[in-house]
């Protein structure tokens, strides 16, 4: 053993005493430290390598955990194992150590073989660690061409050299490779050998496993079993499929890292595996096949001739700079003029629509197209919400660069509720917050001719540019919409269900108010129920808010509602973001129950309650929230 | 949101936990894949560790739901309770899903 060198950090003399006295013998080379920012001084002043690091919990200054964070934030230092020793064993603590990236839990006092046993382990483990990223740093990534295929192996050091052949090209791949590995030798071990965990703490104590897995590799009928290696590549995931010819185990008490398991100086790898290298792993059957997936690498944006690229059709007068820009969003085949009028295919159509606007047409669905300002900005953050919207995720360069002007058309479309509310008897507020940058949610309204008094609010999936994107493009088709507020939102539903992909939809209420009569007739698809406030501070009577959210079957028979509002009474409105703005509640009949009432206590009056609320929200809040408050005169 | 695939008899169970937000859809292929790549006849999704779903975390459930019918399966939905199962109730996914309580 070369040199294996530990720091204790312990603030009592007497435990970092005892410790050395229990390493020295065994051949580590030990420093101390007697607090946190001691040790922290030696860790990142980088004078010496260590190999493993033996840290108390409670410490005056700096505590243990304290120093554990600083470690695991460090990318020199955070793949250095760190065993924690305590005198406390509560349960939440190691688990909370564990989760902080603790290797193993040691609590006081302990026994020296132990101690010693876990050290070594740890540190063998940690050279392993960078003998693996020597390797991975030798191999070409050229194993990812292979899209499937079978690897068949027998025994540990082979598991160890697939392993890392495998790992080389993905994302994390030293990680990767130290997860497949435990896998994959534990398939020999304890599936084709079946040799069980319990054996193998007591044969290694006694220095003898080694030779019993060689004895065995030689004896029948173990000699005769393989471990397949089954891998299949997909664009974003590699799948292996790791099958031993053992009697197989129950693996359900090693999956996670239990607080039992926590203690155990072996059978901790596939949870430590689970934990670290892969984003999914599932055993099956008997346990001697198991499956994991793994990220690929992040690919670079292709370049040349990927074909068949989908195309824009650029038709007519549009503004210079239109094409240039969809040329920028992915790798777009952008077609002008007479061939772009002609082309039947394109994924999405912009023409102009005179004065230097321009109106934009998604794909071949029967949708009405959606009229824009030509301010090449919005033009461009709106192709790419409709045709490639991972290039708009949030903080990505193109949202930092479009989201402003984003925000800003969004604002614009909304009206102003001072004049859709006036003249006709009722006075109508509004909020609408995005909870960071563009607003997922939007809403609307406008005077029919048979003057009643239409609205909308709306939730589109998630938040950010695309959400608020697909804001604007709902905001445009419930303008063009006209019946009945279950008509409306059957068709909506229908054309969501085309231009959206699975996963997107808008939550949403469409009604009608008769003033007149303060009849509110509406249909909902999953929003709050709408809730009728009386003036005198009364009961308030809530409406229905469920329904299918629009866009996620596209044929759900919305149902048409109605609401009555007391004479001087309020209608609220609003989308599930309110909830987030009160402390503690998960959206639901509780959270609900609590707003109402808030509202009601705040004691003057419906719009005041929600204004209170909404003027006082915290700095930041989870997500977008609208709110709509038409109060009728008394 | 974290989550854990088994397979028993004619079943690919994910057992979800944790929170089914706007920040998972990343999570979601995965998730998927692993539940259909058996070619179990059933899947089931287990809610009873959710703590919490959101509008986003409905459109995970969409999507796993596409990529089961896309193979033919259905998937069923168990263990709701609370405010998830109000969540549920209100954005009637009953009529997309078989729940199973």
């Amino acid at each position: 053993m070369p040199n294996v060198r530990v720091l204790i950090v312990d603030d009592e003399d007497f435990n970092r005493q005892t410790l050395r006295y229990c390493l020295e013998p065994e051949g580590f080379v030990i420093d101390e430290a007697a607090d946190g920012a001691e040790a922290w001084a030696m860790l990142s002043g980088g004078e010496a390598q260590y190999d493993a690091i033996l840290l108390d919990r409670k410490m005056p200054e700096m505590d243990g955990m304290e120093v554990l964070a600083k470690i695991k934030g460090d990318p020199d230092l955070k793949a250095i194992p760190v065993i924690m020793q305590t005198a406390m064993d509560l349960e939440a603590e190691i688990v909370d150590g564990i989760e902080a990236g603790v290797y193993y839990y040691l609590t006081k006092p302990y026994d020296v073989d132990v101690l010693v046993s876990v050290v070594r382990g740890a540190a063998d483990n940690f050279a392993r660690l960078q003998r693996v990223q020597q390797e991975l740093a030798k191999r070409s990534g050229a194993i990812l061409l292979l899209a499937e295929g079978r690897f068949v192996f027998r025994t540990p050091q082979e598991a160890d050299a697939l392993a890392i052949l495998l790992a080389s090209g993905l994302d994390r791949p030293a990680a990767v490779a130290m997860g497949l590995s435990e896998l994959m030798i534990n398939a020999v071990e304890h599936g084709n050998l079946e040799l069980d965990y319990q054996n193998k703490s007591a044969l290694m104590a006694e220095g003898r496993w080694d030779a019993v897995i060689e004895g065995r590799l030689r004896e029948a009928p173990y000699k005769d079993r393989r471990v397949t290696v089954d891998v299949v590549r997909t664009a974003t995931y590699t799948r292996f499929k790791i099958t031993d010819e053992g009697k197989g185990f129950d693996w359900h008490a090693y999956v996670d890292l239990t607080l039992e398991r926590a203690f155990d100086t072996h059978g901790r790898g596939i949870a430590m595996a689970r934990k670290m290298a892969f984003e999914a792993m599932a055993y099956m059957g008997a346990g001697n096949v198991v499956e994991v997936m793994v990220r690929n690498k992040p690919a670079p944006v292709p370049t040349g001739t990927a074909a068949p690229r989908p195309a824009i059709a650029v038709v007519g007068p549009v503004p210079d700079g239109v094409a240039d820009r969809l040329h920028a969003v992915g790798d777009w085949r952008v077609v002008t003029n007479d061939a772009a009028a002609a082309l039947p295919d394109a994924a999405l159509t912009i023409s102009a629509s005179g004065a230097g606007a321009v109106t934009l047409h998604h794909g071949d669905s029967d949708t009405p197209p959606l009229a824009l300002p030509g301010d090449l900005d919005l033009v461009e953050a709106t192709a790419r919400a409709v045709i490639l919207p991972a290039s708009m995720e949030i903080g990505s360069d193109a949202d930092t660069r479009l989201s402003p002007v984003l925000t800003r058309h969004q604002k614009s479309l909304l009206p102003d509720p001072a004049v859709l509310g006036g003249g006709g008897g009722v006075r109508l507020a509004a909020w609408s917050i995005a909870c960071s940058g563009v607003n997922g949610d939007i809403w609307g309204g406008r005077m029919l001719a048979d003057g009643r008094l239409a609205l909308f609010i709306a939730d589109m999936t998630g938040h950010g540019p695309v959400a608020g994107v697909n804001a604007i493009r709902l905001q445009a088709l419930v303008a063009a919409c006209d019946g009945q507020p279950d008509a409306v939102l059957r068709r909506l539903d229908e054309i969501l269900k085309q231009i959206l992909p699975t996963g997107e939809y808008a939550a949403m209420l469409y009604g009608v108010v008769d003033v007149a009569s303060r009849r509110f007739e509406y249909a909902a698809a999953g929003v709050p129920h709408p809730v009728a406030f009386p003036a005198d501070g009364g009961d308030p009577v809530p409406g229905l808010g469920k329904g299918l959210p629009v866009g996620a079957s596209g044929n759900f028979p919305y149902e048409l509602r109605r609401l009555d509002i007391p004479r001087g009474g309020s209608l609220v409105l609003f989308t599930d973001g309110l909830f987030t703005l009160m402390d503690g509640d998960a959206p639901g009949a509780h959270a609900f129950e609590r707003l109402i009432r808030r509202l009601t206590d705040h004691g003057g009056g419906a719009a005041q309650g929600l204004a209170a609320l909404i003027e006082n929200r915290p700095k930041s809040c989870a997500d977008d929230v609208t709110a709509l408050c038409l109060t009728f005169a008394e | 949101m974290k989550y854990q695939v088994s397979e028993k008899g004619n079943t690919a169970t994910a057992r979800i936990s944790g929170q089914m937000t706007f920040s998972d859809r990343g999570e979601v292929s995965g998730l998927a894949l692993a539940l259909t790549r058996g070619n179990l006849p059933e899947i089931v999704v287990d809610l009873s560790a959710v703590e919490y779903i959101d509008s986003a975390g409905l459109g995970v459930l969409l999507i796993l739901r596409e990529a089961a019918q896309e193979k033919g399966r259905t998937i069923t939905l168990t263990g709701m309770t609370g405010s998830v199962k109000e969540v549920l109730d209100l954005a009637c996914f009953d009529t997309l899903f078989t729940f199973k309580s």
